[in-house]
């Protein structure tokens, strides 16, 4: 056993405190509390949309209020909501799983969160504009996306926005790495990681070197809007192609950053409830590093359309994806296997997230084909894979991720029957929502449109989605409740409520200011497990102090 | 360091190798040169984490960059030392600096005006944040 000895510094106290912490776990959390909020604004204007299409005909909203909705659902969802929730979960547990009391740069860290939400701020004022939010889809694909389509404050605030938050999405990156690569407790290397750790490594690199390229993207398009320059115009000699490979050598390492964060949390929790150690834990570092290696080198499986990229290329290395992610589909069906599975709730949403993440995957290597692409690109099969593989995937392994880590992030158990009763509503209104997009997209029905002519036959597929949509809205709902509930009035946690293995389950519940009075000693990537063991070799009264 | 080392190592293995074949394959220009900078952004970082790791025992062969193997020194390694550390106080600058960028940017929207406060305010912030660093 090591003690620890720090000084802890004195707090502000109060709201204040909240505004000037550079301590991680406080920046996590305000990470996390802030992705939640861009999760709920987002949704609601998922709702609206749903609404809108749940039968033939304009009922609610017009075209360009419509254009706005999904431009900043997509916006929120990628960037407001699942960057900052990756970034946040990373911030909290990755110093504890690595026996660190804080990240190698904290005051970085707050520049980075308080930038985040600066960005979110501005991107979704454009609300507020006259000419109302920027309405060119997330991509924002030139030259719709530029001044003579575009016209108004609402999409020059977007792209100064986004920009923002990219460049604070480089700063916690380079900090993450900078943690894990310099502050790992004795005993405690690379090998020895938690696979959580792992991926956030991998995601940590992935955001260093694509985010740059959204910034350069984003700053040529707004010099084109507002300069004069013609980077994108082709009536000025300009390329709108070039736009799409810059944003999309950014936007597929993007879709990775957000479930690669996700797979390390499943893979954390699947082992605590299956009551066994990781099965492959070499193969999970490997596959995770592969998918990485590939995620830069898929972008272009985006503009097959376009018929200015390669395809067998970027067909062969899309489908190529499938081997890593089946390694680690292996590696968790080996880990259950022959395990005691207990299926409390964040063992629920994990089993959830590898049957939805399965579709998602599936439906992926369809679309990694250039003429099936041709026939259902910017169709709502599109859209339903992307749910699957983001909603059914992320959001299911972050639910797993909350129910397990809230109880050490506050100290208070989450109501099972609640959660159980969310996880239901979620798989149920999930699958009622995105499901039947398959056959709209492979009926014809184009995205990003508001209306559809009833004599096409899309009405009682989008009215189903629809149900479903609220459905899951109802499910956040009791999510939120069991959250303001239990926070309040559920039952103390304790140190260790799950028997976890990795090293936030050594430290109190909440962790202390400094994160640990004394750590195990670490000898393999279980040390929690190995001491409880110990310990229990030892006998009641031969127990390590 | 052996182990951060070879992770930057594998991806430009990869990298290196799926940029040239882009461009024979494909001859287009922007996605080569991406790929490209990707290897020369990944060199840069296998040279920084080279620089960092020459205080400590070096890889003894190039399959050790590539192996999954570490050795027992390694394993036991750290760059955190147990002496007692001072955590930093709370700090305002980190916020202040957010907003500093916030107003900034609304000068890139709204015109040259709304920049020049905000980039008051961010030298008031380096400032600020310099001077509590050196405090410290």
């Amino acid at each position: 056993m090591v003690t620890l000895e720090h000084s802890v510094p004195r707090t502000a106290g109060g709201l204040l405190e909240w505004f000037t912490s550079v301590d991680h776990k406080k920046i996590g959390i305000l990470y996390l509390s802030s992705a939640l909020v861009f999760f709920v604004l987002s949704g609601i204007l998922a709702l609206v949309m749903r609404s809108e299409l749940a039968q033939p005909g304009l009922q609610l909203v017009d075209r360009q209020t419509y254009a706005q909705l999904f431009t900043m659902h997509g916006t929120g969802m990628m960037f407001f909501f699942g960057t900052p929730m990756v970034i946040g979960l990373a911030n909290y547990f990755v110093p504890l799983h690595i026996g660190a009391p804080d990240v190698a740069f904290p005051r970085l860290n707050a520049f980075a969160f308080w930038l985040t939400l600066a960005g979110a701020v501005m991107a979704f004022a454009g609300f507020l504009t006259a000419t109302g939010a920027a309405a060119f889809g997330w991509t924002a694909y030139a030259p719709l996306s530029g001044d003579a389509y575009s016209p108004g404050t609402g999409a020059d605030l977007w792209i100064i926005g986004v920009a923002l938050s990219g460049v604070a999405g480089v700063l916690a990156a380079v900090n993450l790495l900078a943690t894990i690569f310099g502050m790992r407790a004795p005993g405690m290397s690379m090998l020895r990681m938690s696979i959580f750790n792992w991926n956030i490594v991998v995601t940590s690199i992935l955001i260093a070197f694509s985010f740059p390229a959204l910034t350069v993207a984003l700053a040529l398009l707004w010099a084109d809007r507002n300069l004069g320059s013609s980077f994108f115009e082709p009536a000025g000699g300009g390329d709108p192609v070039l736009y799409q490979h810059l944003f999309w050598f950014f936007g597929h390492p993007e879709v990775y950053i957000l479930i690669l964060p996700f797979f390390g949390i499943v893979t954390e929790i699947i082992p605590v409830f299956s009551r066994k150690p990781v099965f492959g834990y070499k193969g999970f570092v490997f596959a995770t590093l592969l998918i990485g290696a590939y995620s830069f080198s898929v972008w272009a499986h985006h503009m097959f359309t376009t018929g200015a990229v390669d395809g067998p290329f970027f067909s062969a290395t899309s489908m190529l994806i499938a081997v890593p992610t089946g390694i680690k589909f292996f590696n968790w069906i080996g880990t259950m296997w022959g395990g005691k599975i207990h299926f409390q709730t964040p063992m629920l949403f994990c089993a959830g997230f590898l049957f939805m993440f399965l579709m998602g995957g599936i439906t992926g290597v369809f679309l990694a084909s250039p003429p099936l692409d041709y026939f259902v690109h910017d169709t709502y099969y599109v859209v339903a894979h992307l749910h699957y593989v983001l909603f059914g995937g992320s959001v299911f392994a972050m639910f797993a991720g909350l129910y397990y880590w809230i109880p050490k992030m506050s100290g208070r158990m989450l109501s099972e029957g609640l959660g159980k009763l969310h996880f239901v509503l979620l798989l149920v209104g999930m699958n009622a929502a995105f499901f039947p997009m398959h056959q709209l997209g492979i009926d014809g029905m184009q995205r990003r449109i508001p209306d559809y002519p009833a004599s096409f036959g899309y009405a009682q597929e989008n009215l189903v989605s629809t149900a479903g949509a609220f459905l899951i809205a109802l499910a956040v709902l009791v999510f939120f409740i069991n959250l303001f509930v239990s926070l309040r009035r559920g039952p103390l946690a304790g140190d260790d409520p799950w028997g976890g293995y990795t090293l936030e389950w050594a430290t109190t519940s909440p962790p202390p200011h400094h994160n640990f009075h004394r750590l195990p000693p670490i000898r393999s990537a279980r040390p929690v497990f190995d001491e409880r063991r110990e310990n229990a070799q030892a006998g009641p009264e031969g127990g390590s102090p | 360091m052996i182990e951060e080392l070879r992770l930057f190592v594998r991806i430009a293995l990869y990298a290196a190798p799926a940029a040239a074949l882009y461009w024979l394959l494909s001859s287009e220009v922007s996605g080569t040169w991406m790929l490209s900078a990707l290897v020369v952004a990944v060199a840069m970082w296998v040279v920084s984490a080279t620089a960092l790791s020459r205080r400590r025992p070096q890889p003894s062969s190039a399959a050790r960059l590539l192996g999954f193997e570490e050795t027992e020194t390694e394993s036991q390694r750290s760059s955190l030392e147990l002496a007692p550390q001072v955590l930093p106080g709370p700090s305002a600058w980190p916020a202040a600096a957010a907003l500093a960028a916030f107003v900034t940017g609304l000068g890139a929207v709204y015109g040259g005006w709304f920049a020049i406060p905000g980039l008051l305010l961010g030298v008031t912030c380096t400032v600020g944040w310099l001077t509590q660093i050196q405090r410290r």
